[in-house]
């Protein structure tokens, strides 16, 4: 008889001796961003929903000094790739750096990474930034700094502004661990002429 | 991670500072301080040329407008130049054109800086 398989879910990962344990179980072991990625894929495949983007790329950064212009080059080049026009590429990143930098002071996950998700889906490019935290400050209008965060000099909502300005759709999700930014530049803006 | 150095330099008692490839709060900062010891060695006309600036970010204008404030309380004048399309585009959403001064290149900012010094002077 085989033993009962058991999958182990948490919020950060397991310690190596923990996960040494759990394996003697015969255990799985997944986190809380995991799930999300199942949940997606299983929400994609849906019943009435068909359609998977067309191509999916990930990008996890650390909260530091800079690290958000890696996250721009690599927007850029998938916008590239997708035919955005410079001005939309230039749109596209500076929203990105944005998300970022809130993603980053909001943030209270002690790993302080930022993940990110591009979605290629037909005539749209989607980002979703997602961080551990109590939610991207004033996108839910509360004041989440994390701890020992420095607020910025008089950034105040410039970044969401730019944002929401930039892009065409802006969501914001809570998520079981934190939250999630989900940004949609379209190729050509819906009812354009 | 790149160093936030910037350059600077000065040019018949003007000063022109370089943020260089991305304004962020390290570089503000860089030309905050920057700024600083221009005024207190009596620099009055200041140029920040964006000529290598391919991005900025909040944190970098809200220093910014911090720079420029303290310019003009220092009874001097600060002029944006050689921005991109997409940094200007940055300022006209911000709603920040009535507050900063923006020209095309370096050359156009010294003169404009020279031409209100004579004006100064003039009206002193």
């Amino acid at each position: 008889m085989q033993p009962a398989v058991r999958w182990y879910i948490s919020k950060e990962g397991f310690s190596a001796i923990a996960s040494e344990r759990l394996a003697g179980l015969h255990g799985h072991r997944s986190t809380y961003s995991h799930l999300d990625l199942i949940q997606d894929y299983l929400t994609k495949l849906a019943p009435g929903r068909q359609e998977r983007p067309a191509s999916e790329f990930e990008l996890v950064i650390p909260a530091d000094d800079e690290a958000e212009l890696i996250a721009a080059r690599t927007a850029e080049q998938i916008a590239r790739a997708a035919d955005f026009d410079q001005e939309a590429i230039n749109q596209i990143k500076t929203a990105l750096i944005e998300a970022c930098i809130n993603a980053a002071e909001h943030s209270d996950s002690p790993d302080r990474k930022i993940h990110q998700r591009f979605a290629i889906d037909k005539d749209k490019l989607i980002i979703t930034v997602s961080n551990k935290g109590k939610g991207f400050g004033r996108a839910n209008g509360q004041s989440t700094l994390a701890p020992g965060a420095q607020p910025a000099k008089a950034a105040r909502g410039r970044g969401l502004k730019i944002i929401r300005a930039l892009m065409d759709e802006v969501e914001f999700e809570r998520t079981d661990d934190g939250a999630r930014l989900v940004m949609t530049k379209y190729l050509k803006r819906p009812g354009s002429q | 991670m790149s160093t936030a150095e910037i350059r600077s330099r000065l040019i018949e008692n003007a000063a022109v500072i370089y943020p260089g490839l991305y304004l962020n709060q390290l570089r503000g900062e860089r030309i905050e301080n920057q700024c600083q010891e221009f005024l207190a060695a009596g620099v009055r006309r200041i140029v920040i040329n964006f000529e290598e600036t391919e991005l900025i970010n909040s944190i970098g204008i809200s220093i910014l407008l911090g720079v420029i404030e303290s310019v003009n309380h220092a009874q001097g004048a600060l002029v944006l130049s050689n921005l991109n399309a997409s940094n200007r585009e940055l300022f006209e959403m911000l709603g920040l054109m009535s507050h900063i001064e923006m020209v095309d290149t370096e050359e156009i900012a010294l003169v404009k800086l020279g031409r209100e010094s004579e004006v100064v002077q003039a009206v002193i």
